[in-house]
């Protein structure tokens, strides 16, 4: 009986890309989900060029709120990152805490959405009110789709940490939730600076 | 496995430019008297700025091997074509 080790967790690495299957897996999984954002973005961008009475994002939208929950988003990455360093290192117990960390900023960054939501609707801006509305709502619920599955996958690979599933030799999971939630915090990024600031 | 990876001293350095730039964004974005292009050129390459961080030093895209990278940014480029194709008839268009 040999002692476990990340070959028999995840599998040889392909020795063309370097990447094990997980890893490679997630890797095309982000690619698909580039092509859809930016089908929502691409029509943004081709829909408020071509309407040039398009309202100011700003009169609308409450920046600063937004603004702030952008930074935690950036935070709730940082944490994940912490998370796979730790565990890389061998330390559980840091995992454990930035798994946590992570976790708790990614659901505030959803409850200041759904407060921000809330607001907006309570205002009359409604998906039905305008394109602006309509095209907001369904690109920035996507994305929050998005974060509430991944929130709901770290509850999962944070319990799994807490069960010490999770070690220096075996801890793929990590490193491919660490992918989707960076790339979440990612497209964030640029549906902030798209629909909220320009 | 997977020893090639950023440490915890340059995940905090990403952090702070990653914050340095949304305060930067929001700022430039409130401000007044800002001209429109300046505005918008200005946003967009602070939010590539901030989308390259996060995938070059969070993703570890800079430690993997290069196909991965050109993998990612093709599907970019892709995608800016087809914005600037379906938006270069802006200065033909009529309105809606």
């Amino acid at each position: 009986m040999h002692e476990a080790n990340w070959i028999d967790e995840v599998g040889r690495p392909s020795p063309w890309t370097g990447l094990y299957n997980g890893k490679l897996g997630m890797w095309v999984f982000l690619a698909s989900e580039v092509m859809f954002f930016t089908g929502l973005i691409g029509s943004y961008i081709v829909l408020r060029f071509g309407y040039p009475e398009w309202p100011v994002p700003g009169t609308v939208l409450n920046i600063p709120l937004t603004g702030f929950n952008t930074f935690l988003l950036i935070c709730s990455s940082v944490t994940m990152a912490m998370a796979l360093s730790s565990i890389q290192h061998g330390d559980v117990g840091k995992l454990k805490k930035y798994l946590i960390a992570t976790f708790t900023l990614g659901a505030f960054f959803l409850g200041v959405q759904v407060y921000e939501y809330y607001k907006l609707l309570h205002h009359g801006f409604t998906p039905s009110v305008s394109l602006f509305g309509s095209a907001f709502y369904t690109m920035t619920g996507f994305h929050g789709f998005h974060v509430f599955l991944g929130v709901v996958n770290l509850g999962v690979i944070t319990t799994k940490a807490f069960r010490g599933r999770y070690t220096q030799q075996m801890h793929g999971g990590v490193e491919m939730m660490g992918l989707y939630w960076h790339f979440v915090d990612l497209v964030w990024i640029v549906l902030f600076t798209i629909v909220y600031l320009i | 496995m997977a020893e090639h990876s950023s440490s915890p001293k340059q995940y905090l350095i990403v952090w702070l430019w990653l914050f340095v730039l949304t305060a930067l964004e929001v700022g430039v974005a409130t401000a007044p008297g800002v001209g429109r292009g300046l505005l918008v050129v200005s946003l967009l390459v602070m939010a590539a700025a901030k989308a390259a961080l996060v995938g070059l030093y969070f993703m570890h895209l800079r430690f993997e091997r290069p196909l991965l990278g050109v993998a990612i940014t093709s599907t970019l480029l892709l995608a800016s074509i087809y914005v600037t194709a379906a938006t270069s008839d802006a200065p033909f268009a009529s309105g809606w």
